[in-house]
């Protein structure tokens, strides 16, 4: 893009070097041309309208975002194993629960 | 189901809302930047000089809004009558004291001839370069050798013969019709020319002349060609919304969506040039009898054609203000349009030798004028305040070109020399830039589809990432949530 630019411009100042025909010729007419074409030279970077901010780049705290909630779903996952690991442990391995389970059913059944 | 499992569920159940999630985003916010396209980046944007930058010929002058700004108003230097008289007088004495067969005399018989026609004395100048062309002729000098005497020649029986014309004397439009023939002989002779200020000499004067046995073309065509009874603003406005080209704009839509896209042909001139919004030659000129311009053009041919004659020719004329005007009214520049048809208005008396077509300029300069008013306020009141814009700066113009001539005649008083490269370094108002500045219209904003893409894709890529965490997480937590309360109902029912 930046050579296509440099392209044109390069075009467009090639209209600023050489002579141009008039209607009436005499001796002034080449200084005349000089200084018209002096008058209205493209000045590239001058004469452009002024460029805009730049947008303030959101994408990279989307992405930091995106990723640190990625990140605390697998934390949560992990977390939930532990504590249901812990809280949710089958009857038949804790014996001492199974005995005060049972001790509680037997004066129903009593 | 163990914990183990119960873990990689979890996980598993996250990872797909997330990527489902992940790709619906990316699915969704791609499609609307597409639709949105690219004019929501304009820090993006990148200029270029728009397609009339480029000049029909290497080494050609190209074209500048401004310029016809500064024509409208005046604002250039030139030279009074003290100093072609003076300058007059100093060639005489050369050509007296010169060797008739110098080659030296044939260039101070172009400035002698353009100094007599500057004072008006166009039968006189005429005369000189007669007696110049025969003079080469019996040299046996031809071709592009005698570009000069056929270029001033013919400008000089032209000026001398076209009011006369123009009131109905026979002669003097034989004397027009052989300016025509002379300015003709100058294009053949210097093909490096037909396209530039000859050229369209050549195609206005033909045009005044046929407008003289039909006065109606005047109420019909400028003098290029351009409508000035059809397509008044609304209907210019409206063509242009609907992306018609030739109306609203200086340039064709393929030329934005090029550099847009960033192709190659970007790069040619020709393709370029041909991008240049055109104008003249309108439906129904092929009836007019205007043989040297036949068809519509790029629309910086004819204006600085009409500039190049304004300002070394003949100076201001109605039909070159009218042509402008109508011009830029077809490129878009209404400003520019609005200050040419004000001064066409205020030079109708020299438009026509009728006054029915006098009357048409002003009326016809003064709809359009309103019409552009319409368009630039539809709710205010700006006519009083561009007419108060335009008479300063018309005024600043030609106090610039008195101060200059009487600058001119004072330092000639006081024996200054003209042939002195320094005669108007101390000019009070040197220094003052006479000439407007360039700026943003000269230039096309772009916002190249690459780096709008690439800019589209990263923020879909981060707002599919985010929406995708987010999703992942809020399923994450409500699995956990989900569990937290089985557990509990699990303990309850236990206890």
């Amino acid at each position: 893009m930046k050579r296509l630019r440099g392209s044109l411009l390069a075009l467009a100042l090639a209209g600023l070097a050489g002579g141009a025909q008039a209607c009436l010729n005499d001796v002034e007419l080449p200084g005349r041309e000089r200084e018209f074409r002096s008058q209205y030279a493209l000045i590239p970077g001058l004469q452009e309208p002024e460029k805009v901010e730049p947008a303030p780049d959101h994408d990279g705290l989307l992405m930091i975002a995106g990723a640190a909630l990625l990140a605390g779903a697998f934390g949560l996952a992990v977390l939930r194993d532990r504590e249901t690991a812990t809280i949710a442990r089958p009857a038949p391995e804790r014996p001492d629960e199974a005995f005060d389970l049972e001790e509680r059913r037997d004066p129903v059944e009593v | 189901m163990t914990a183990k499992g119960r873990v990689g569920c979890a996980a598993a159940a996250a990872f797909v809302v997330g990527s489902v999630v992940f790709f619906v985003v990316m699915f969704m916010t791609t499609f609307a930047f597409a639709m949105r396209g690219s004019l929501h980046h304009p820090d993006l944007a990148r200029t270029f000089p728009l397609p009339h930058h480029v000049p029909e010929f290497p080494g050609g002058l190209s074209f500048r809004f401004a310029m016809v700004n500064d024509v409208i108003h005046e604002r250039f230097a030139r030279h009074g009558p003290d100093y072609y008289r003076e300058r007059n007088r100093i060639v005489r004495e050369k050509l007296a004291a010169i060797d008739p067969d110098d080659p030296a005399v044939f260039p101070l018989m172009d400035d002698l001839g353009v100094g007599l026609e500057r004072l008006g004395k166009s039968d006189e100048a005429a005369a000189v370069l007669r007696d110049k062309l025969a003079r080469q002729e019996a040299k046996g000098i031809e071709g592009r050798d005698l570009y000069t005497s056929y270029a001033n020649l013919g400008t000089f029986l032209i000026h001398g013969g076209l009011a006369r014309a123009a009131a109905g004397d026979a002669d003097a439009r034989e004397q027009v019709r052989e300016g025509l023939a002379f300015i003709r002989k100058a294009v053949e002779v210097n093909p490096e020319a037909h396209f530039g200020r000859e050229r369209w000499q050549l195609a206005i004067v033909e045009f005044l002349l046929a407008a003289m046995e039909d006065p109606a073309l005047l109420t019909k065509f400028d003098c290029v060609g351009d409508r000035v009874d059809v397509l008044a603003e609304p209907e210019a406005e409206l063509a242009r919304l609907l992306h018609n080209p030739p109306y609203g704009r200086a340039y064709d839509p393929w030329y934005s969506e090029a550099l847009m896209f960033g192709q190659a042909q970007a790069e040619d001139r020709a393709w370029v040039r041909d991008r240049i919004a055109k104008v003249g030659a309108e439906d129904g000129w092929k009836g007019v009898d205007v043989p040297s311009h036949r068809e519509p053009v790029p629309f910086d041919e004819p204006v600085l054609g009409i500039i190049g004659m304004w300002r070394e020719g003949g100076g201001a004329s109605p039909h070159f203000a009218l042509a402008l005007g109508e011009i830029m009214l077809r490129v878009g520049q209404r400003l520019i349009a609005w200050s040419a048809f004000e001064r066409a208005s205020r030079l109708a008396d020299r438009y026509s030798s009728t006054s029915e077509a006098r009357d048409f300029l002003r009326e016809h300069c003064r709809k359009r004028q309103e019409e552009i008013e319409q368009v630039i306020a539809p709710f205010g009141a700006v006519e009083n305040r561009l007419r108060a814009a335009f008479d300063a700066e018309l005024a600043f113009g030609q106090g610039y070109q008195k101060d200059y001539q009487d600058f001119e005649a004072a330092k000639i008083a006081a024996g200054g020399s003209i042939l002195d490269d320094r005669f108007h370094d101390d000019f009070p108002r040197r220094g003052e830039p006479i000439a407007s500045p360039s700026g943003g219209e000269e230039w096309v904003e772009v916002v190249p589809r690459a780096d709008a893409a690439r800019r589209d894709a990263s923020r879909a890529r981060a707002l599919a990432v985010f929406w995708a965490g987010l999703a992942a997480f809020a399923t994450s937590a409500g699995l956990r949530l989900l569990a937290k309360r089985r557990v509990r109902r699990t303990l309850g029912s236990r206890s």
